[in-house]
């Protein structure tokens, strides 16, 4: 009888928790097609300027993307000799980079097809799998790592794109051009500053 | 004046020496192929060996793993210099050129030009397909291979990827050598050709062997499909490589990267995801930094 007792309580336990990360993995999928649907609202909202709009964005980046950790990752060691007015300095370049570089693909897609596929848990965060339908009709696969953040909310920290990842490939560009700049931070943020304003 | 005759003419181009070194290669391609082959193994093997050394100084190695570890690139003075060399052609001749022919040819025709060279190079896929001993993938092969061919009118309707689900799938013979277990070796970027590696490089001459065509063909034909190849795809890539290009401050160490990618993508098969059939994703996303690189002071 113990030895029942003892197996119901396993396989409850096991159910439960299969049944759970399960679930925090859908809840994952949610998170991206919710964010998603709330960025096309923005992007399609008329009675926004321009500006207004790059901010509305901006803040729903801020919000729902890694920004600090990411901007962390991709100038890699060269994080350690940065002070600390470097660092917020590149943070807020960075930023400011991802919603120029990501405002237009929004836009662009806004119309197209969104689906989240798949969702699965690997090591502490998830991989969640959608496909976008292109503009000439072919589907595109787009993998997300979302980390769980607090009790029931979401952290985007990369978006790869057919499989290329968007913090290895900024982190290969950025620390090879801090390298050639010889580490040189302020520099390096300068050359960034001047390339915002240019677009 | 009797000598301006189109060999002539081709001959001052330089096309036709192109492939009559190509012609005089094929003779020693083979052993040229298994020597870098093996080199590009020695390669590899000797990062395994620098990555496992003992380290008596952990800061600096994990300074060393944050740059070197995906740039593998040795002859990066001399890569720059090609790269700088395609981008001035690109800005020249192939970007205009693309844009073009994307002017010109309209898209329905457009996409059965590129049916029509996908299925040429079906033999050198289902070759690799077998050599990789994927059999599912060279049933999917074959059957395009078949469907299009007769039902797709010569190839330039992809019946078989829109009605039976045969979606095509590329494989090539840098693929294959991966599949095999032989590293990627070091970057090289190729003239004209773009990003590659030793591994890489390798494959191409390989598929070129491979290709029946290439002993049934007149190279004038093989080259007019290279081209013809070459642009289709620069014409489909013109705006996300001008973003990308925006958005770098290093566009080399930015297609570097982009290019690693890819092929570790294609090696994994991730490019034919499907719903039923999810591959193995494998590091896709990069590992978190070491603790180490984030430490404050």
């Amino acid at each position: 009888m113990k030895k029942f007792m003892i197996t119901v309580v396993a396989l409850l336990t096991l159910g439960a928790t299969t049944v759970f990360a399960s679930d925090k993995a859908d809840q994952a999928g949610a998170f991206l097609q919710n964010l998603r649907d709330e960025a096309v609202e923005k992007v399609k909202d008329d009675s926004l300027s321009p500006d207004e709009r790059s901010e509305e964005f901006k803040a729903l980046i801020a919000r729902n993307f890694d920004i600090e950790d990411t901007a962390r990752f991709v100038v890699g060691r060269f994080w350690r000799k940065a002070d600390k007015q470097e660092r917020s300095d590149f943070t807020e370049l960075f930023q400011n980079i991802l919603v120029q570089r990501f405002l237009p693909v929004f836009e662009e897609y806004a119309e197209a097809e969104f689906k989240v596929v798949e969702s699965k848990k690997r090591k502490d965060y998830f991989i969640v799998t959608t496909t976008i339908l292109t503009p000439n009709g072919e589907p595109a696969n787009l993998f997300w790592r979302v980390d769980p953040k607090g009790e029931d909310s979401f952290r985007i920290k990369d978006v790869a794109p057919e499989g290329i990842s968007m913090r290895s490939t900024y982190r290969e560009d950025y620390t090879s051009a801090l390298k050639s700049l010889k580490g040189d931070m302020t520099e390096f943020n300068a050359k960034l500053r001047e390339k915002l304003n240019k677009s | 004046m009797g000598f301006h005759t189109t060999s002539q003419v081709e001959e001052i181009f330089g096309v036709r020496l192109l492939f009559k070194v190509a012609n005089i290669l094929r003779k020693d391609t083979f052993i040229a192929l298994f020597a870098v082959a093996f080199l590009s193994g020695c390669a590899s093997q000797q990062a395994d060996l620098q990555t496992s050394e003992p380290e008596d100084d952990l800061f600096a190695s994990t300074e060393d793993a944050a740059t070197t570890e995906e740039a593998n690139d040795p002859l990066e003075t001399f890569n720059r210099f090609v790269f700088a060399f395609n981008e001035a052609a690109d800005t020249l001749i192939i970007r205009p050129a693309a844009e073009g022919y994307r002017f010109i040819v309209p898209e329905p025709i457009q996409n059965n030009i590129r049916n029509f060279i996908r299925n040429t190079q079906s033999p050198v896929i289902l070759a690799n397909n077998l050599l990789q001993g994927d059999l599912e993938a060279a049933e999917n092969t074959f059957t395009r291979f078949f469907l299009n061919t007769i039902v797709g009118l010569g190839g330039i309707i992809d019946i078989a990827g829109e009605h039976t689900g045969h979606e095509y799938r590329d494989e090539d013979f840098g693929q294959t050598l991966a599949t095999w277990g032989v590293g990627e070796g070091p970057y090289l970027v190729l003239p004209i050709l773009g990003p590659s590696n030793a591994r890489d490089g390798v494959g191409l001459i390989a598929d070129i062997l491979i290709d029946p065509l290439t002993y049934t063909v007149n190279d004038d034909v093989l080259l007019g499909r290279a081209i013809v190849d070459g642009l289709d795809t620069r014409a489909r890539n013109i705006e996300s490589l001008d973003a990308l290009k925006e958005d770098s401050l290093d566009y080399y160490a930015r297609i570097r990267s982009v290019y690693g990618q890819l092929r570790e993508n294609q090696i994994r098969n991730v490019d034919s995801a499907t719903e039923k059939d999810t591959p193995d994703l494998g590091n896709i996303f990069p590992e978190d930094d070491d603790q180490l690189s984030y430490l404050e002071e």
